[in-house]
């Protein structure tokens, strides 16, 4: 089956520092994929490239069989990639359901049919009082409208950058039902970036692992969790080889 | 699509629509009738820059600029063709048009500072360029151009034009920010980097945008023009954009009344501060200052709060 996204071979370096180096990978229809690695391996960078905030000094991205490589991003989302920001960018003055019905414009014409639509993800993700402004939100809420902004405009791809960090384990417990739920309901397939290892080993089909702009290894959950390189990445050598990982 | 309700918010809207249009019977006097006239210019240009600073938060320095491109067009052409003021005054609107489209497809994809920039820029160079094309524009002197309805004396009748530009204005405002196209704009002003991941063109939204509300203050600028019966540079002086930014900020940056309110308050105050001249400017910056500092939403965002006790 053609996959929905394929990274091929990438490369993107700010001035002399590489951080996303020849890196390939695919996701396939209703896969949900972990992006893992350390601070400053390259994650972000990956999806700013994927969406088209960033361009690649070489390599393509593929999204549906159709080259998307240096596309803006407005285009990108146009085709059906969404996401969300690890720094999260709200509207602060505008209210949950506008926030929320911007997403649906891109899909829809008329604001009617765009609040409509809105109104669905807002029960969906079981946000309270939609007519409160952005800027009034809690920590939770303003990470859900940020997933649902980008669930309302109707993705193929969804693209989550780092939505659990600074999330209480309950929260995130609900992160993770929430996103199995976008996935099994709405046919997505998902890209989880995630430090907060519960959420990302508990939600994803297949994780890749990435480390200064490379990638390490990629697998189930189970079978990268014991990777010696993976742990060593992520423990340092030293205490890798304590636990009797050889490098 | 669009539905007009009289709710208990549009009454005090009314009621002032209402007073507006009565005016000129009250008052009687026509230096004031002129002064209001004056005033509701001023209104159009700072409700439009409001458009750009309060809504899409895209600081704008040739707005006044703007305003003397379309009276110089206008008179230019009524001048050398001999086509009347009426039909002037939207050849000046047009032109305007054109040069937004030009300096807006230029700066308004860069972020930052850029488009400010830019149009600061823009409106030194035209200013230069009209003060220098003497055999064109006269230079600092001025154009005279015929006025917008010949042989009339009375200002009553530009009163009641320049009052349906400024209603016009407010309301095609209000109509385009409540629409689809408006929940775009206000996503843009936002966040323009999560307006773009959600499939927004921001720079397309900002340079329509921009091009509105400069067809506008084009509009109102030519017809400032045959209103006073003379183009200068100076109706595209900084000081004429520092007061329009005054008026929208003291008014209310972000609302549609308060740009309003703001420009016809000013406008009254600067006729009784005539005496001090420039030094106007500096009561005005003081004015800027104290909304800044403690009522950040203007004089209408304070009276919205005390009347509606903080509703929306």
């Amino acid at each position: 089956m053609r996959p929905v996204l394929e990274v091929r071979s990438v490369t993107k370096s700010f001035g002399g520092l590489v951080a996303v180096n020849n890196f390939s990978m695919e996701v396939r229809e209703r896969e949900i994929v972990g992006l893992i690695g350390p601070n400053g391996a390259g994650k972000t960078t990956l999806l700013n490239l994927v969406t088209g905030f960033l361009k690649p000094d070489k390599g393509q991205i593929m999204f549906m069989g159709e080259e998307i490589t240096g596309l803006p991003p407005h285009k990108i989302c146009v085709k059906g990639v969404a996401r969300t920001f690890q720094l999260i960018k709200p509207f602060p003055k505008l209210s949950i359901l506008d926030a929320i019905a911007v997403g649906a414009l891109v899909r829809v014409g008329s604001k009617a049919e765009a609040y409509r639509r809105a109104q669905e993800v807002i029960e969906f993700l079981g946000l309270k009082e939609p007519h409160r402004l952005c800027e009034s939100l809690n920590v939770v809420e303003e990470k859900l409208v940020e997933l649902g902004r980008a669930l309302a405009t109707n993705p193929k791809l969804l693209l989550i950058d780092e939505i659990a960090a600074g999330l209480r384990p309950s929260e995130v417990e609900d992160i993770k039902r929430v996103i199995k739920i976008i996935r099994d309901e709405y046919g997505v397939s998902i890209v989880v970036v995630e430090h907060v290892m519960p959420l990302v080993m508990g939600v994803s089909d297949r994780i890749v692992v990435m480390s200064s702009g490379s990638k390490v290894t990629e697998g189930k959950p189970e079978e990268v969790a014991s990777n010696p390189k993976v742990i060593s990445i992520y423990l340092g050598e030293r205490r890798g080889r304590m636990l009797g990982v050889k490098p | 699509m669009f539905k007009l309700s009289l709710s208990q918010k549009n009454v005090p809207v009314l009621l002032a629509v209402v007073l507006l249009f009565v005016l000129p019977l009250i008052i009687r006097q026509e230096y004031w009738i002129y002064v209001m006239t004056i005033g509701f210019y001023y209104a159009i240009l700072a409700s439009t820059w409001n458009v750009m600073a309060g809504f899409l938060g895209r600081v704008s320095f040739a707005h006044a600029a703007f305003a003397a491109i379309g009276a110089y067009a206008s008179a230019l052409t009524v001048l050398h063709f001999g086509i009347p003021p009426a039909v002037g005054i939207f050849i000046g609107m047009a032109v305007g048009t054109v040069f937004s489209l030009f300096i807006g497809y230029l700066s308004l994809r860069l972020r930052g500072v850029y488009f400010t920039l830019s149009t600061l820029a823009f409106a030194e160079i035209f200013r230069i360029v009209v003060t220098v094309e003497y055999e064109y524009t006269r230079g600092s002197l001025g154009l005279e151009t015929p006025k917008l309805i010949e042989g009339m004396l009375s200002y009553v009748p530009y009163y009641y034009v320049a009052l349906i530009m400024l209603l016009g204005t407010v309301f095609s405002t209000y109509v385009i920010l409540n629409s689809a196209f408006g929940l775009k704009i206000k996503a843009v002003g936002n966040s323009e980097e999560a307006a773009e991941a959600l499939g927004i063109n921001s720079a397309k939204v900002k340079v329509i945008m921009f091009m509105f509300t400069s067809a506008i203050t084009s509009l109102a600028g030519a017809f400032y023009g045959h209103l006073i019966g003379l183009v200068s540079p100076e109706i595209g002086a900084f000081d004429q954009l520092a007061l329009v930014i005054a008026m929208a900020v003291v008014g209310g940056l972000g609302s549609l009344p308060g740009p309003v309110i703001g420009a016809l308050l000013l406008e009254v105050i600067s006729e009784y501060l005539r005496e001090f001249g420039i030094f106007r400017l500096l009561i005005f910056a003081g004015l800027i200052i104290v909304t800044l500092r403690f009522f950040r939403r203007g004089i209408y965002g304070a009276l919205k709060q005390v009347i509606w006790r903080g509703e929306l």
